[in-house]
C-alpha cells in the first residue's frame, strides 16, 4: 500500500468526494421539495436523497481504495462484521450487479461473461460480475480489486462456484464460509463447523490486512450490525399500518445500505432517518399508494429491469406491496446478533438466514407475513437466476392458498437479464391475477 | 454373521428385476438416492441395496410441472417426476437426498416438507464446502455420525460389525471399479459395455458388483494395438447420458480414455487409504480421498490441475464435456476447465443434454464434428 494512494483515497474518498457530495445532496434536498406527487404514488420519501448519497458515497470510496486500505469482495450474506474492524473497503459483487440491473448495464456484462464461455443459464449476478471482470465496464465508475474473496454459501451453492471462478481469474485467496442447510433445524455440529470457519475468516483476513483482530472492535461491529438490522426491521413494520406509508418495491432500494454497510454508524444513522419519516408519513396517513385497495406480499428477488413498469402496473390496481421475504430477511437476524460470544453470535445469525432454512420454515413464516401484513395475496417471483429461492414456490403457492386462503400468482422472470423477462406475459399474468381482487370478483 | 454372499445376479439383468430378486429372495429392501455422492455403506450395512435416481433420461414432464418452474434442471425435474408418480417409493422404503446442489437441495426440502414424495420419508446428507481442512474434516465425521443414526431411525439398528463389513465390501467394489476403468478395454467387452457395467454400481447389491467387477476384470485387457483407431478423449460432465451416448462415441471412433464424470470416474477413489479397523472414520477417509468434484465445491484450482494431469497421463486428443442443462455446478468450472486443457494442448467440445429419450440428431451433429476434428475414423465398430 503506497503513501500516494493512501493520500489519494484520502483526498477523493474522505474529503473532497464527500463535501462534492453534500453539496449535490442539499440541491437534490430542495428539488425533492417542489417535486409534485406521481399519483397514485405518494411524495417521494426525503430519505432518498440520503439514500443515494450514501451510495454514491460507498461506490466513491471503492474507486481509489486498492492499495489504499486492504479490499475483500464478500457475498451478501457473509460475516462483514470481522472485516470492518480491519479496515477493509468491502465490494459487493451482488449489490454491484443489481445497480448494473437497475441502471440497464446487466444484459451487456452478461453477454461479456457469455462470451468468455460463462453460460447463460447461470445466475445474472455472477455473470454480470464476471461480464463487468471482464469488460472492465461499470456504471459505478471503477471497482477495486480485492485482496481476500469471502463467500458464505449460506445463500446459495451458486456464489461457490462464481466465487471460485473469480478465485481462479483474480488469483486471489478465497475464504468460503459453508453453512450446512438446516433441513429441519439446526444441529449441534453445524453451528461449531460455522463458527470455526468465520475464526479462519478472521486469521485470514488478519493476514491479508497484516493487522490483529481486536475482539472489543468486532463486539461493536456486531452491536452496530445488530441496531441496523433492528431499525431496518422496524421500517419495514411500518408496512402493517394501513394504509403502508411507503410503496414496497422502494424497499427493495431502501435496503442497500443494510446489505454494504451493515456494522458501520452510517448505517445506523440513515435508517433511523428512515424510520422516523416512515413514522411521521404513517402518522400523517401519507399512502405509499393512494387509496390503497390491495395488499401484496413479494417472494423472491426484485426484477431490478422492470421496476418502474411494475410499480405502474400495482399502482393501477391500487396495489401495495406491504412486505417481501427478500427484504424481511435482513431484518430477522437482530435477534441472533447478541452480544457476549461474537463468534457464535455470527454463527448463529450466518445459518439462519432465510435461504439457508427449508421450505417448512418458509412455509410457515410467509404464512405468519400474510397474517401480520393483512396481506391480501402474494407474488411469486420465479426468478430463473436463483434456483434456490425459486424451486419450491410453487408448492409454498398451493400449501399458503389451501391452508391460509392465501391466493398467490407465479410469474417467470429474472431479477437482472432483460433477456429473461417477457415483460408483456408477466404483465399479463400479473393483472388477471390483480382483477380477481376488483370489487365484486369474489376475493 | 451373515450378511449374504452374491445373490447370483450378473449385473446384466434390469434394475428392477435385481430389486425385484433382492427383495423376494434375500429379504433386502431398497433404499433410493438422488445424485450424486452419498455414503451408500451406511444403508448396505443396513441390509438395503441402493437405487440411484439419475434423471431417469426419458421421463416426460408431467405433475412435476405443478410443482417446479421451467428452468428447474432435468435432472431434478425427472427425478422429482419420478417421486410424484410413485415409481420410488414403490420401490425404496427411504429416500437419500445429498446436498449436491441448490436444485437437489430445494428438491428434498419439497419431498420433506411439502409432501412431493406423497409420504416417502427422506434423509439429507451434507458435503463440508469449506476449503479449511480442520474444519472440514471434523464436519465430515460428525455429520456421518448423524447420517447413520438417522437412518437407524428409519431403518432400524446399524451393528458395528455390519458397518465394518459393508465399508470393507465397498472398498473392494472401489478397488475393482477403479482398476476397471483405468485399466481400459477387455477382451470380449465392448466399451460402452464396459462403461454399463460400470455404471451397475448405482443399484446393484454390493458382494454383486464385487462379482461382477471381477468376472469383468478376469477377462484379459486388451492390448493397446487392438484398441482400433479409436481416439482417446477424457469424458467429463455430471453423467453419461442421455442413452446411447457411449455407443455414439464408439461409433464415432473415440474411445474414452479418462472418465471425470460425476457419476464415475471423480467418485472412484484412485488411491484408497488404509483401513483403520473404525468403520466410519475409513468411510471419511475415503470421501477425502475422492478428487475434486464441482457438486462437494472444494478448490477449483486442484480440480483443473487434476483433469490437465490425467488428461496428460492419458495421452487424449481431446476432451469432451456432457453437459446437463442448467446445470450450474459444472457450467462455473467449465470455462478455466476448457481453457486450461487449450493450454495443455487438450481440444475440447461441449454437448448439452436435457436428459432425452433418445439419442437426438442435433447431438450426433456435434459430436460427428468433433470427432472429424479430432481425426477420428467412425464406423469403426
Ligand atoms: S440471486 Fe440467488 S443464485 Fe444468485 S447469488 Fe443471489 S442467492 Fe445466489
Ligand atoms: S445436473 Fe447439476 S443442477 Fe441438476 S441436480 Fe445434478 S448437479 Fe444439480
Amino acid at each position: 500500500m503506497t503513501v500516494w494512494r493512501r493520500a489519494r483515497h484520502l483526498l477523493e474518498a474522505r474529503l473532497a468526494g464527500p463535501a462534492v457530495l453534500a453539496v449535490q445532496s442539499r440541491r437534490r434536498l430542495a428539488k425533492l421539495a417542489r417535486k409534485p406527487a406521481a399519483p397514485p404514488f405518494g411524495p417521494p420519501l426525503r430519505a432518498s436523497v440520503a439514500l443515494r448519497g450514501l451510495m454514491e458515497r460507498y461506490y466513491l470510496e471503492g474507486r481509489t481504495a486498492d492499495g489504499a486500505r486492504p479490499v475483500a469482495w464478500i457475498t451478501s450474506g457473509a460475516p462483514v462484521e470481522v472485516l470492518r474492524p480491519l479496515g477493509y473497503y468491502v465490494v459487493y459483487p451482488e449489490n454491484h450487479a443489481a445497480i448494473c440491473g437497475a441502471r440497464h448495464a446487466a444484459q451487456a456484462a452478461c453477454e461479456a461473461a457469455e462470451r468468455a464461455g460463462y453460460s447463460r443459464s447461470l445466475c445474472s449476478y455472477a455473470r454480470t460480475d464476471l461480464g463487468t471482470l471482464f469488460s472492465r465496464t461499470t456504471p459505478v465508475g471503477r471497482v477495486p480489486k480485492p485482496d481476500l474473496l469471502v463467500c458464505c454459501t449460506n445463500i446459495c451453492q451458486t456464489v461457490a462456484g462464481w466465487y471460485r471462478a473469480l478465485a481462479h481469474e483474480l488469483r486471489v485467496p478465497l475464504v468460503v464460509v459453508d453453512t450446512p442447510f438446516l433441513q429441519g433445524g439446526e444441529r449441534p455440529h453445524d453451528r461449531t463447523y460455522v463458527r470455526r470457519q468465520i475464526e479462519g475468516l478472521a486469521e485470514a483476513a488478519e493476514r491479508a490486512a497484516r493487522r490483529p483482530l481486536r475482539l472489543a472492535a468486532l463486539e461493536e461491529t456486531l452491536g452496530r450490525s445488530q441496531e441496523t438490522a433492528a431499525l431496518w426491521g422496524e421500517c419495514l413494520e411500518q408496512g402493517r399500518r394501513r394504509p403502508a406509508p411507503w410503496f414496497g418495491l422502494e424497499s427493495f432500494l431502501y435496503m442497500g445500505p443494510m446489505v454494504i454497510l451493515r456494522g458501520t454508524p452510517e448505517a445506523i444513522r440513515f435508517y433511523r432517518a428512515l424510520l422516523a419519516e416512515l413514522r411521521e408519513r404513517a402518522e400523517r396517513g401519507v399512502a405509499g399508494v393512494e387509496g390503497e385497495r390491495v395488499r401484496l406480499l413479494w417472494d423472491n428477488l426484485p426484477i431490478w429491469s422492470e421496476l418502474r413498469r411494475l410499480s405502474d402496473l400495482l399502482g393501477r390496481f391500487g396495489a401495495n406491496l406491504v412486505a417481501a421475504t427478500y427484504t424481511h430477511a435482513w431484518s430477522d437476524c437482530a435477534d441472533l446478533m447478541q452480544p457476549g460470544d461474537p463468534f457464535d453470535a455470527l454463527a448463529r445469525t450466518y445459518l439462519s438466514v432465510l435461504l439457508n432454512r427449508d421450505l417448512a420454515t418458509r412455509a410457515r413464516d410467509l404464512a405468519a407475513m400474510a397474517r401480520r401484513f393483512r396481506a391480501d395475496g402474494v407474488l411469486f417471483h420465479a426468478d430463473r437466476s436463483c434456483k434456490p429461492y425459486s424451486l419450491g414456490q410453487h408448492g409454498l403457492r398451493e400449501k399458503l392458498a389451501r391452508e391460509h386462503g392465501v391466493p398467490g400468482v407465479v410469474i417467470e422472470a429474472d431479477h437482472s437479464d432483460p433477456r429473461d423477462v417477457a415483460w408483456e406475459a408477466t404483465a399479463n399474468r400479473l393483472e388477471a391475477f390483480l382483477e380477481g381482487f376488483a370489487p365484486g370478483s369474489g376475493r | 454373521m451373515e450378511h449374504g454372499g452374491p445373490s447370483g445376479t450378473t449385473g446384466r439383468g434390469s434394475r428392477r428385476q435385481h430389486l425385484r430378486e433382492q427383495r423376494e429372495r434375500h429379504g433386502r429392501g431398497a433404499v433410493a438416492a438422488l445424485p450424486v455422492e452419498h455414503p451408500r455403506e451406511v444403508a448396505t450395512a443396513a441390509g438395503r441395496v441402493t437405487v440411484e435416481i439419475w434423471g431417469p433420461p426419458g421421463v416426460a414432464p408431467g405433475r412435476s410441472q405443478a410443482w417446479l418452474p421451467s428452468f428447474a434442471c432435468p435432472l431434478a425435474r425427472n427425478a422429482l417426476e419420478w417421486i410424484l408418480r410413485g415409481e420410488v417409493r414403490a420401490v425404496a422404503e427411504l429416500l437419500v437426498v445429498p446436498h449436491t446442489c441448490d436444485s437437489l437441495q430445494a428438491l428434498g426440502s419439497q419431498v420433506l416438507d411439502l409432501g412431493a414424495g406423497g409420504g416417502l420419508p427422506a434423509v439429507t446428507f451434507y458435503h463440508p464446502r469449506t476449503l479449511d481442512p480442520a474444519a472440514r474434516a471434523s464436519f465430515l465425521r460428525d455429520e456421518l455420525r448423524r447420517y447413520r443414526a438417522a437412518l437407524e431411525q428409519r431403518l432400524g439398528r446399524i451393528g458395528e460389525e455390519a458397518l465394518a463389513w459393508a465399508v470393507e465390501r465397498h472398498r473392494e467394489a472401489d478397488r475393482l471399479a477403479r482398476r476397471l476403468l483405468d485399466e481400459g478395454p477387455r477382451e470380449g467387452l465392448s466399451e460402452p459395455e464396459r462403461f454399463a457395467l460400470l455404471r451397475r454400481r448405482e443399484w446393484l447389491w454390493v458382494e454383486d458388483q464385487v462379482a461382477a467387477f471381477r468376472a469383468a476384470l478376469e477377462r484379459p485387457a486388451l492390448p493397446p494395438e487392438r484398441f482400433g483407431d479409436r481416439v482417446p478423449i477424457l469424458l467429463s460432465g455430471i453423467v453419461a447420458e442421455p442413452p446411447g451416448l457411449l455407443e455414439e462415441l464408439d461409433g464415432a471412433g473415440l474411445r474414452v480414455a479418462v472418465d471425470d464424470t460425476a457419476a464415475l470416474g471423480r467418485r472412484l477413489p484412485e488411491l484408497l487409504p488404509p483401513a483403520t479397523g473404525e468403520p466410519l472414520e475409513d468411510l471419511a477417509r475415503r470421501y477425502e480421498a475422492l478428487g475434486p468434484c464441482s457438486t462437494r465445491t472444494g478448490d477449483l484450482d486442484a480440480r483443473i490441475a487434476r483433469v490437465v494431469e490425467r488428461a496428460r497421463r492419458a495421452a487424449v486428443r481431446g476432451a469432451l464435456f456432457v453437459i446437463v442443462a442448467r446445470c450450474e455446478p459444472e457450467l462455473f468450472d467449465l470455462p478455466a476447465l476448457r481453457a486450461a486443457l487449450r493450454e495443455a494442448g487438450v481440444p475440447s467440445a461441449t454437448i448439452e443434454t436435457d436428459l432425452e429419450a433418445g439419442w437426438p440428431a442435433a447431438m450426433g451433429t456435434r459430436l460427428e464434428a468433433f470427432a472429424e476434428s479430432l481425426g477420428a475414423r467412425g464406423g469403426a465398430r
